[in-house]
């Protein structure tokens, strides 16, 4: 019955790209599965946990779960994955990159092989397994279940963020830095367990310093053009352009890709460019994780006048300038981590909110609707990740609030597409917009 | 004189209004089925010959709702959330909110005094928060849907469900029905059920009176009851409250014609 009702998918799956930049994602995604499974390296499968500059200072190639599983919702070939998944008693509620990964990786022990259907020649066998606790809880199960399927060793290490109220209290902020330094520690005494010798430390220093350039280009680029109207780069964009930053942070190619991704920015915006000819609605993804499933549904969106220019969802990391007194690269890291979300919490108390930021990757959308001049705010409801959908009824009651700025729902899941409703999405957007226009008319 | 149409093919009924100077002339509803193309061809040729038309009579017309693509004779589409504003607006033009109960969702509208939405939010697609929980406990008690709302003002002591999911409710309310429970109170636990989710969507983007209520779910009195005890508030319903959003496409296809009316 619901089959039926299914209206017709979105021909395209993907998105329009509006920016050379984001046109290269694509290109760098595949070489780095390609590269995990060719090169003679070593490869760790590891989850977002803001220290890949450890693994390229080790030569190690990381292969992050979480992204291939985006992978494969973006070329629909997630399901598969999911069944089998479900079939060894994952709930269908748990996490859907989680259910990918562990298919996967079922399916590997099924047979021995990577499965054939597995896009870009799929993830190749690690070493290692590495994961934190920074994010959910989903993940320390996910990770374990990783290492009993493929019989992988797992380290998995503690990443406490600031806490909102004391973070300032100099021996609060040097109690967790200490914390974090030793789980630092522990995890490349793992590595170099693993891999059979030791840290270059003037490498990693090199690195890291490295990728803390490409965080400023980031943040510098993001922020730049959600200001910008017109806006040339959409939400669709910046889903594409994060990926560097998570998964290849530390890499040249990175800071390369940021460099260029703030000089195409800042040309588009010095010169007026946009994406729409008009701007008609300015909105805001500003909760829940986008679906990779169809992306294209942001030019469903685009085709009635309305541009996504920002998401605050991966939200570039704000980033913080390190005393020259801190050389250790370890510290430098905890340090910027450690401000990073300092930072983030001081906007709160700045609007007066304490903890509404319900995600490490999530801010608060109030903290952008005056700046770049949204009309709207949408958010996405997750059925497999709590992570990014908790706190969302919140968020919206305080911009109903402050901001008077009307908010639409929409319902899925990040890449499960059996919980997709198109046609209900595509009615949504529309009385929204119809609900937008009437406002505007009114000069609400 | 010109006629115009409104047609709202919903998931469980399709409705079909004529109007002419702005005045409803006359509808027609029927379960819209599997065949949602089918069923808009059938009930707008009802509605056409209630009225003694043709559908070349029809100066335009406007389809709303889940099925509205199928309605191919339509000239255009518009939202059931704008159509249902403009509808309720044309009924009760004092109606700042409107709770809406469809048969795959209900929605909270908020109305401005032209008749237009100015804010809106759908119920979670979850049966539990629509009219499809009426209709799956009243199949598991075997009574007819138009009997659930008389037989449940009868209720002595409704049941609390202890599920929001419509499933788990059906499981709920078999086992009730196994431990003798009566049927009046198990349907007043589901109208408590409802009305308790329609409170929860109401925060979300705040209750202005004065306040209607809509669709399939209004022709049940005990939930209506059920929800006005919930939020204290009277609420209005529309003689046929089932049409109203296809009361609203007519208005609109009147207003939206490019042939104006004579
Ligand atoms: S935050 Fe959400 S998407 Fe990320 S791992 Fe947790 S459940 Fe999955």
């Amino acid at each position: 019955m619901e089959q039926e009702k299914r209206p017709e998918e979105v021909k395209k799956t993907s998105a329009r790209k509006w920016t050379e930049s984001a046109k290269k994602v694509r290109g760098l995604v595949a070489n780095m599965y390609l590269r995990a499974i060719t090169e003679d390296k070593p490869v760790a499968w590891v989850m977002f946990t803001l220290c890949n500059e450890l693994f390229v200072a080790m030569d190690v190639l990381p292969v992050y779960p979480e992204n291939y599983a985006g992978l494969c919702a973006t070329k629909r070939v997630g399901d598969p994955f999911i069944d089998r998944a479900e079939a060894d008693g994952y709930s269908n509620v748990t996490c859907s990159y989680a259910r990918i990964g562990l298919g996967y990786s079922a399916l590997w022990r099924d047979t021995g092989e990577i499965p054939p259907f597995a896009p870009d020649g799929g993830m190749a066998r690690p070493i290692m397994l590495v994961g934190s606790s920074l994010v959910c809880d989903t993940r320390y199960k996910w990770f374990q279940a990783f290492s009993r399927y493929l019989d992988v060793p797992y380290y998995a290490f503690d990443m406490p963020g600031p806490p909102a109220v004391t973070a300032h209290r100099p021996d609060v902020r040097e109690q967790y830095m200490k914390y974090n330094l030793t789980q630092l520690h522990g995890l490349v005494s793992f590595m170099e367990e693993r891999l059979g010798k030791k840290m270059d430390w003037d490498k990693l220093d090199e690195i890291v310093r490295r990728a803390e350039k490409s965080y400023r280009l980031w943040y510098d680029a993001y922020m730049m053009a959600g200001r910008a109207v017109p806006c040339p780069f959409p939400a669709e964009d910046s889903f594409r352009c994060f990926v560097p930053a998570f998964f290849m942070i530390g890499e040249q190619e990175a800071l390369d890709f940021y460099q260029g991704l703030y000089d195409e920015i800042k040309y588009k915006v010095d010169n007026k460019i946009g994406s729409l000819p008009e701007e008609r609605y300015r909105l805001l993804w500003g909760g829940g994780l986008p679906p990779w499933h169809t992306m294209g549904i942001f030019n469903y969106v685009e085709d009635r006048g309305a541009l996504f220019v920002f998401q605050s969802v991966y939200l570039p990391l704000n980033p913080a300038d390190i005393p020259d007194r801190i050389t250790n690269p370890l510290e430098r890291l905890v340090y910027s981590r450690y401000e990073m979300g300092i930072r983030r919490a001081e906007h709160d108390r700045k609007l007066g909110l304490f903890g509404a930021c319900n995600f490490v990757g999530l801010g608060n959308p109030l903290l952008f609707v005056d700046e770049f001049k949204v009309d709207g705010v949408v958010m996405h409801w997750l059925r497999s990740c709590r992570g990014a959908t908790i706190g969302q009824i919140y968020q919206k009651r305080l911009l109903a609030e402050r901001s008077n700025l009307p908010v639409l729902f929409v319902e899925s899941d990040m890449c499960d597409i059996r919980d997709y409703f198109e046609a209900d999405w595509k009615m949504k957007f529309d009385a929204f917009l119809e609900t937008l226009e009437t406002r505007k008319r009114a000069g609400a | 004189m010109a006629f115009f149409a409104g047609i709202d093919v919903g998931s469980v009924t399709t409705k079909a209004v004529i109007v002419a100077d702005g005045e409803l002339g006359v509808y027609h509803v029927a379960p819209s089925g599997a065949n949602y193309r089918l069923a808009a061809q059938k009930v707008m040729e009802e509605a056409l010959a209630k009225a003694g038309l043709a559908l070349d009579d029809l100066a335009y017309i406007v389809a709303t709702g889940y099925g509205a693509a199928n309605a191919d004779f339509a000239a255009q589409q518009v939202t059931d959330i704008s159509c249902c504003a403009r509808g309720v607006n044309r009924l009760f033009p004092q109606v700042r909110t409107v709770i809406e109960i469809g048969g795959q969702a209900s929605r909270i509208i908020r109305v401005n005094a032209e008749g237009r939405a100015t804010n809106f939010v759908v119920s979670e697609r979850c049966a539990a928060g629509s009219g499809r929980f009426l209709q799956v406990i009243a199949r598991v008690l075997q009574i007819d849907l138009e009997d659930v709302g008389p037989l449940s003002l009868k209720a002595k002591n409704p049941v609390t469900y202890t599920t929001g999911c419509a499933v788990f409710g059906e499981s709920e309310a078999i086992s009730r029905v196994a431990e003798g429970t009566p049927k009046e109170d198990i349907l007043a636990g589901v109208h408590n059920a409802l009305a308790a989710k329609i409170s929860n969507l109401l925060e979300r983007v705040g209750l202005e009176e004065e306040c209607a209520i809509t669709g399939g779910g209004a022709l049940d009195v005990g939930l209506i009851m059920r929800v006005e005890q919930r939020l204290g508030v009277h609420l209005l319903v529309p003689p046929q409250p089932q049409i109203t959003a296809a009361l609203g496409a007519a208005l609109l296809a009147e207003e939206r014609s490019p042939i104006s009316p004579a």
